[in-house]
């Protein structure tokens, strides 16, 4: 047990205590035969950091206490007849990696995978995971039979699970259930507790002739009987019988009804499947096994409440596997007498109808011509009829299609083969008939049935069939035999964008970031605007340096145009509304002395001295003619123009 | 001086067309790499129609390792090396042509009709009908046309987002952004998904007619399975001279890596 203590103090002498002193605030960690507590003051919840490390320090003690447990067990050592025993390993506490277990073969035991469960639980701060392995074994000899004892190879430990001995008794072991219930009833008589019998659940496998042709149908039917007032509480688990040698097609739907046998009503399932053979002798269809779950009424026995499982809560459960008898068939090979050249081995009863798209066409215009195989047979396996050789024709094979039907539970459907037939030259032809040849296993003898003779008129070509003919050339149709499609023409585009994830390029991934700088720009400018509109000084900032532009440009004009009193004017005003607008002061009334005052702490003072002094001189300008030069004046104003640029980068 | 000027002149000739022939050459050396390349391509072309497909293999892989690729490379090799018997590899060169392609009807074609050839039919778990429908349509486009889909959709929600601060209103600008959003999202997720299971996965076939599956990285460990040619795996780790591939049926097992073509 844990103790929680504050200040790391633990009672319990046996206890280990690990003491982390994470602010001055205490954090304290008890960890105890692999439990941990933890304890904080409410004053640190607050602070993230020590959060963390406490955390880390929660995982620490985890690994080092690190504990695993592996126990094996088994639910009875005493079988009775076609009884199961659930073998389970169970590994618990902490360990990191468990793996996947699988059960050597157990001489005299058949293994049925019965599932995994996993478990996880938080304790105290800890996590814990639990796995285990179910099996369900079935007996298939009697007397003392052994589970040996196994190697568990976890986190780099070994674990050892304990030898269990499971006895069988003569009959224990599991018998095949394809006894008749006639039979049964005997071993009902045998005196033993009342349970889930044979007589109640058994399977069955019959098929509907034994002797057939090699590609003939079987149909083998399978039934599981269920005796009424037997519950399953599962699903049973069905595994169809072994059919090597067999082409396999399922026969839908599965049939459901109810069956009286010897006064005993069943609810039969039955399971039908077509089977085909494919070489001639005998052959074996295996046993089909079904695994099923029952309940049994409950036992007079106070002290069965922990044998139950959770599915038998009410009832104790059981696990049944039944059997069926293997079946022999006797396949006969296909007569050689009377085989006509053109058989390819279809066995059943078939019709033959070919028709074409079109029975006039210029010379390269393809006709594509079906020929259709119907009938009951395994028409999965009928193959493409011989196409006579035409001289006036290229042909191609441009695809088949089947469609597969189980009516009545026979196999049987349509084939479709296409050709497309080229021309080559004009003129009447005869596309002859195709044939088809099969053995029929009802007559015993070989059928061969024909298509009716197709006539084509063929003209000469226009153009536009020349060039659909050069592009099916460079399609290039597969050829008749062949079964892949046809290789492309074009080397495409090498090494393309597609060769590239653009996903997982950075470039391409930066073009995201393009439609966000641009709405972020929409966003700047839209507030830009606005201020402008309502911040009167802000407005007048951002256009000081334009509106000293427009009058320099002014004063130039008057320079140009010989007006010095307009020219100075001007000069003057570009520089006195630029250094107003700058600080959003009354242009009116700004003197050198002013702006000298106001300009102290805002602005390089060798600015200021310029400024003044251009200002100055333009004022010596305005009032002393006598001192008018071009020469001084472009100098004046150059420097107003550079003064002003400068004036701006120090913004 | 007439001679020194002629000399001068003469000299300016000689050089000039030279540079432009040179630059000329450059700009072009990839039409005539092409120009080459396209030969090649057709050279291979007729020796399987002549029957002749391991050289016409041979052929196409050459183009392939001097660093070109495209899907109908990949795809005429899977076919020549299809006809020339290494199923295995075939398997491996459509994977390569429909990791470009996934909607070409030939490559499909081609890539499910070898794969009948396999002699390991290993189950996988039954697909459910919803997640089976909808991951066979995501499948039939490249990763890129989702990247080019979340990024015009995602420029297009910014651009209403921006007309509308400015003033401008499509209406219904709230559903159309909220629209392109959706699709922007979806095209993300879809991206993410095709790449994480056609793009992103390291994926094995096994090119010999048959190869011991084994439960370790070494000839000392035990046989798992036989696994045969053209069977396709994940490959999770590589020791030694071994691959751990994860098979459909959820096996695991260590495969040579000689015994494997990497996709």
């Amino acid at each position: 047990m844990c103790a929680i203590k504050r200040k790391g103090h633990c009672e319990s002498g046996g206890c280990r205590t690990k003491q982390s002193l994470v602010t001055k605030e205490i954090a304290t960690l008890s960890a105890c035969d692999g439990r941990l507590a933890m304890t904080l003051t409410k004053n640190n919840c607050h602070s993230f950091i020590p959060f963390v490390v406490i955390l880390f320090l929660l995982a620490v003690p985890n690994l080092i206490l690190a504990e695993v447990t592996v126990t094996a067990n088994v639910d009875r050592t005493e079988l009775h007849e076609n009884e199961t025993v659930s073998f389970t390993i169970t590994i618990g506490g902490d360990a990191v990696d468990i793996p996947d277990i699988s059960l050597p073969d157990l001489p005299g035991f058949t293994i049925y995978s019965s599932g995994t469960t996993k478990n996880f639980s938080y304790v105290n701060g800890r996590m814990e995971t639990s796995k285990q392995f179910s099996f369900t074994l079935l007996p298939t000899r009697t007397g003392i039979l052994q589970i040996p004892s196994m190697s568990l190879a976890i986190d780099g430990k070994t674990y050892t699970t304990p030898t269990f001995e499971i006895t069988v008794p003569k009959g224990g072991a599991a018998q095949t259930r394809s006894n008749t219930p006639s039979t049964q009833r005997e071993r009902r008589s045998q005196p033993q507790r009342r349970q889930v019998g044979p007589e109640d659940l058994f399977i069955t496998t019959a098929v509907d002739k034994d002797t057939v042709y090699v590609n003939e149908q079987v149909t083998l039917s399978f039934k599981f009987h269920q005796g009424e007032g037997v519950d399953i509480l599962q699903n049973p688990d069905y595994k169809p019988p072994q059919k090597t040698g067999f082409w396999v097609e399922d026969l839908p739907p599965r049939q459901t009804g109810y069956k009286t046998i010897d006064n005993r009503r069943y609810h039969v399932t039955e399971i039908k499947t077509g089977l085909f053979p494919t070489t001639s002798g005998e052959q074996m269809i295996g046993s089909a096994e079904l695994t099923v779950k029952v309940r049994e009424p409950r036992r007079h026995d106070p002290f069965s409440f922990f044998d139950r499982d959770l599915s038998g809560f009410f009832g104790r459960s059981r696990t049944l596997s039944l059997k069926s008898d293997p079946i022999k068939i006797v396949t006969l090979p296909l007569p050689a007498a009377g085989r006509p050249d053109d058989f390819g081995g279809a066995v059943g009863g078939y019709r033959i109808k070919a028709v074409a798209d079109k029975n006039r066409v210029e010379v390269n215009e393809p006709i594509t011509l079906k020929v259709k195989i119907s009938g009951t047979g395994n028409i999965k396996s009928v193959a493409s009829p011989e196409i006579p050789e035409l001289p006036d024709f290229r042909i191609y094979q441009s695809g088949d299609s089947e469609n597969i039907s189980k009516t009545a539970y026979r196999v049987g459907g349509s084939k479709t083969f296409e050709h497309v037939f080229i021309p080559k030259r004009a003129g009447t032809y005869l596309l002859p008939a195709i044939s088809f040849s099969f053995f029929d296993p009802r007559a015993r003898t070989y059928q061969t049935v024909v298509t009716a003779p197709i006539q084509i008129e063929v003209t000469p070509a226009k153009e536009r069939y020349v060039s659909q003919m050069q592009n099916l050339d460079a399609n290039k149709i597969d050829l008749v035999a062949r079964d892949i499609r046809y290789l492309k023409s074009d080397i495409g585009n090498l090494n393309g964008s597609k060769n590239v994830l653009l996903a997982l390029n950075p470039f391409s991934l930066a073009l995201f970031s393009v439609p966000v700088i641009g709405y972020l720009v929409v966003i700047g400018s839209q507030r830009r605007r606005e201020r402008l509109l309502t911040d009167q000084s802000y407005r007048r900032l951002k256009q000081a340096r334009k509106m000293a532009a427009k009058k320099l440009a002014r004063a130039k004009k008057f320079l140009l145009a010989d007006d010095p009193d307009a020219f100075y004017l001007e000069t003057n005003r570009s520089m006195l509304e630029y250094f107003a607008d700058r600080f959003n002061l009354p242009a009116y009334g700004l003197t050198t002395d002013k702006i000298r005052e106001y300009a102290q702490d805002r602005l390089d003072q060798s600015l200021v001295i310029r400024l003044v002094d251009l200002l100055q001189q333009g004022d010596f300008g305005r009032f002393a003619p006598a001192g008018r030069d071009r020469e001084q004046m472009e100098c004046l104003w150059q420097d107003a123009r550079n003064l002003i640029i400068e004036l701006e980068k120090s913004r | 001086m007439p001679v020194a000027g002629r000399q001068e002149f003469d000299y300016r000739v000689g050089e000039e067309p030279l540079t432009r022939w040179l630059v000329i050459l450059f700009l072009l050396w990839p039409a005539f790499a092409l120009a080459g390349l396209t030969d090649d391509f057709q050279e291979a072309a007729e020796l399987y129609d002549a029957g002749n497909f391991a050289v016409a293999a041979a052929k196409y892989q050459a183009i392939i390792d001097k660093g070109y690729s495209s899907a109908e490379l990949h795809y005429n090799l899977g076919c020549a090396r299809f006809k020339a018997g290494e199923l295995g590899r075939a398997i491996a060169s459509f994977r390569r042509a429909q990791r470009l392609v996934p909607d070409d009807e030939d490559v499909k074609i081609n890539s499910q009709f070898a794969r009948l050839f396999v002699v390991d039919k290993i189950d996988t778990a039954p697909a459910r009908f919803f997640p089976d429908q909808v991951e066979t349509f995501l499948s039939k486009f490249h990763p890129n046309h989702y990247f080019w889909l979340a990024l015009v959709s995602f420029a297009l929600m910014f651009l209403i987002l921006a007309l509308r601060r400015l003033g401008i209103t499509i209406k219904p600008a709230n559903t159309l952004a909220t629209f392109l959003m959706v699709v922007t999202i979806l095209a993300t997720v879809s991206m993410v998904w095709v790449l994480k299971v056609n793009y992103l996965v390291n994926e094995g076939v096994i090119v010999v007619s048959e190869t011991e599956v084994l439960s370790g990285p070494g000839s000392e460990f035990e046989l798992q399975f036989d696994a045969h040619e053209g069977l396709t795996f994940r490959v999770l780790d590589q020791k030694s001279d071994c691959y751990l591939g994860l098979f459909a049926n959820k096996l695991k097992g260590w495969v040579k890596i000689a015994d494997v073509e990497r996709i």
